[in-house]
């Protein structure tokens, strides 16, 4: 291994030193271009002129490392759990239960013993698909992907295992997904990697507080009126407030 | 119901809110008969810690009566006459179950446990009425508390026992016990306790109840070392000059065998570190005074222990470290286990051996909490515990 792969393995850099020259180039050009033709494609050619110079500057796109790994976001988390592991697989198992956990997901129902449809939300904007069940070994090991067609193309699984300290059962999930939108959103692959992670930790932080204690823990102080009665809170008007 | 509220810095306000209810199934509701100001509360009057919002109920030592059950409560029914725990743990996660409850997995809610997370790599239990960090839960300053785990969470209390001699076992009895436990007192120890606060002086009895040869009591408030003299510390005035040098001359040189820094984050600091430690607050740069602890590091002596209650929340500047590990010092601290002792003192108070009640100076009515914040606050009026029956 020469000096140049050496460098590319351990300091990120993945933009071949040629490419990086006409990188630097072609975006210097496209920034000037940019500025000077003073118009909103012009604004975006020089942002992307000033990506390129990044680009070629740095070594390192991160454009460029996506591709290489597929492509898609991977999620890998872990999280002990005082429960033996079948409780814990009779609760991921029950799909439909799971929305109580996932706060994104909507629904979920089970169309037949291996095939389920999902309905996730983000914002404004509802995720459709349908999901099938690829391995299964109860107690220990659930595997999934979502079939073509939906709205996002994903793969995941569950592992369970026993923990060294002869008490605890661990909880494995990994998620590869591809996001809608992927060529747009590529370039914030990290962020929404981030923002997904982030939900994940939380949804199971809920999934333990409910195995655990049967509960999921909140900070209000009233129960959150149903859904009917929060559309009613206009005209009713005495209905106290949720939560303080 | 009436209850005080947070509306920005040194703003409390006695308001209307909302009753709270049954919200999960080992929840109670309890009607508030006393509570009390803490030393911690003062962090959220001054606006050190974030998370908070317009409206949010304060107040974590309280007790009363238990007017409604969840379907999942076991051991409690209405009418029971209970003091509550002012952290919130569930019993069941590996945490409580190795007796480290303010370590609680399951009663911060997952939002909050992942902005904790992310600041400190762990969240710990949920606390009442201190931000939305732990928990958002609504404080006991208020007429009525929603008291999550009930029977992991309310002590009853015999009909014998008056409130003002219960009422700290819900906090700062435990936090001044185990800062004396955690030096690991033996009957030749002299023990020097920074800050005569309620916590330092329930540190400092609890030290004498632990076997401590001798306790050294450290303020600049005459009050409070008037307070601990009576209870038999032998007192250091800071304003008499630097403590330090005081703390080397009763201890020949060797220096306290153990250190318990009841003073915090909010120390008040002087000379050019002082002012180096206010600049870099007031820029923001640095987000916690260690003063006390500074001077704590040290003065202790080789081999010794300082044992921490007093809260810190973020950065601190110029630690001594290299004092720290050149002296072989053994660091325990964090937010009390309140579960581990409140039951298991309770015994103390039945018999007499503690009355918790000493440190009470002032008794108000709800409405006058915002005034009693802000002597509280200065210092002022001999003021050192004020207890409110809503």
């Amino acid at each position: 291994m020469n000096n140049d792969q050496i460098r590319m393995r351990t300091e990120g850099i993945n933009v071949p030193r040629i490419e990086r020259l006409i990188s630097i180039g072609a975006g210097t050009l496209a920034l000037v271009l940019g500025v000077r033709a003073r118009s909103l494609p012009g604004v975006l050619l020089a942002a992307a002129g000033g990506a390129l110079v990044a680009r070629g500057v740095t070594g390192r796109c991160p454009y460029t490392r996506w591709r290489a790994l597929g492509g898609g976001i991977e999620l890998h988390r872990s999280i002990l759990i005082q429960a033996p592991r079948h409780e814990v697989y009779a609760v991921w198992r029950d799909l439909p239960g799971l929305t109580r956990f996932l706060e994104r997901f909507e629904a979920i129902e089970v169309a037949d013993e291996k095939t389920s449809h999902w309905v996730a939300a983000v914002g404004p904007v509802k995720l459709h698909w349908l999901a099938q069940i690829t391995d299964e070994q109860p107690g220990r090991f659930l595997a999934w992907e979502a079939l073509p067609g939906g709205d996002v193309r994903h793969e995941g699984s569950i592992e369970l295992s026993e923990y060294p300290d002869h008490r605890s059962t661990m909880l494995t999930v990994e998620l590869r997904f591809h996001p809608p939108a992927e060529l747009v959103l590529a370039p914030f692959a990290g962020l929404v990697r981030a923002l997904t992670d982030h939900q994940l930790a939380a949804d199971l932080i809920r999934l333990r507080q409910f195995i655990e204690t049967g509960e999921i823990a909140t900070g209000a102080s009233r129960p959150a009126p149903p859904a009917e009665e929060r559309a009613d809170e206009e005209t009713t008007g005495n209905f106290a407030q949720a939560g303080v | 119901m009436r209850a005080l509220t947070w509306h920005g810095k040194q703003d409390v306000r006695v308001e209307d809110v909302p009753d709270p209810a049954i919200v999960n199934p080992h929840d109670a509701v309890v009607r508030v008969t006393s509570t009390a100001i803490c030393g911690s509360d003062l962090h959220l009057y001054n606006g050190f810690i974030p998370a908070m919002k317009p409206g949010d109920v304060l107040g974590h030592e309280f007790m009363g009566e238990i007017i409604e059950v969840g379907p999942e409560c076991r051991t409690l029914v209405p009418g029971d006459r209970v003091l509550v725990i002012c952290g919130i743990s569930c019993g069941r996660c590996w945490f409580c179950q190795h007796d480290l409850w303010s370590a609680c997995d399951n009663t911060n809610p997952a939002s909050s446990a992942r902005a904790v997370e992310l600041a400190y790599g762990h969240a710990g239990a949920a606390l009442f009425g201190y931000s939305h960090l732990f928990g958002g839960y609504a404080g006991g300053q208020a007429e009525y508390v929603r008291v999550p785990f009930a029977d992991v969470g309310c002590v009853k209390i015999p009909v014998e026992l008056g409130d003002e001699q219960v009422l700290f076992l819900g906090d700062i009895v435990p936090t001044g016990w185990m800062a004396a436990e955690n030096c690991g007192i033996t009957g030749e120890d002299t023990i020097a306790v920074f800050g005569c606060g309620p916590v330092g002086q329930m540190a400092i009895r609890s030290a004498l109840v632990l076997g401590a040869a001798r306790v050294i009591a450290i303020d600049a408030v005459p009050d409070r070392l008037l307070m601990a003299e009576a209870s038999g510390a032998t007192v250091i005035d800071e304003g008499a000059g630097d403590v330090a040098r005081q703390l080397d001359l009763l201890t020949g040189g060797r220096g306290p065998d153990a250190c318990i820094d009841a003073v915090g984050l909010e120390a008040h600091g002087e000379g050019a570190v002082g002012l180096y430690d206010k600049v870099k607050q007031t820029l923001g740069m640095q987000t916690d005074r260690p003063t006390a602890l500074r001077t704590a590091i040290m003065a202790c002596r080789k081999g010794g222990t300082i044992s921490i209650p007093g809260v810190y929340g973020g950065f601190v500047d110029k630690f001594p470290i290299g004092a720290a590990f050149g002296k072989g010092l053994t660091f325990k601290m964090g937010q009390t286990h309140f579960h581990r002792y409140a039951r298991r003192l309770l015994p103390y108070v039945e018999n007499g051996a503690m009355d918790p009640s000493f440190v009470i100076t002032h008794r108000v009515s709800l409405a006058d909490l915002p005034d009693a914040y802000r002597m509280f606050n200065e210092k002022r009026d001999g003021c050192i515990k004020v207890v409110a029956r809503p």
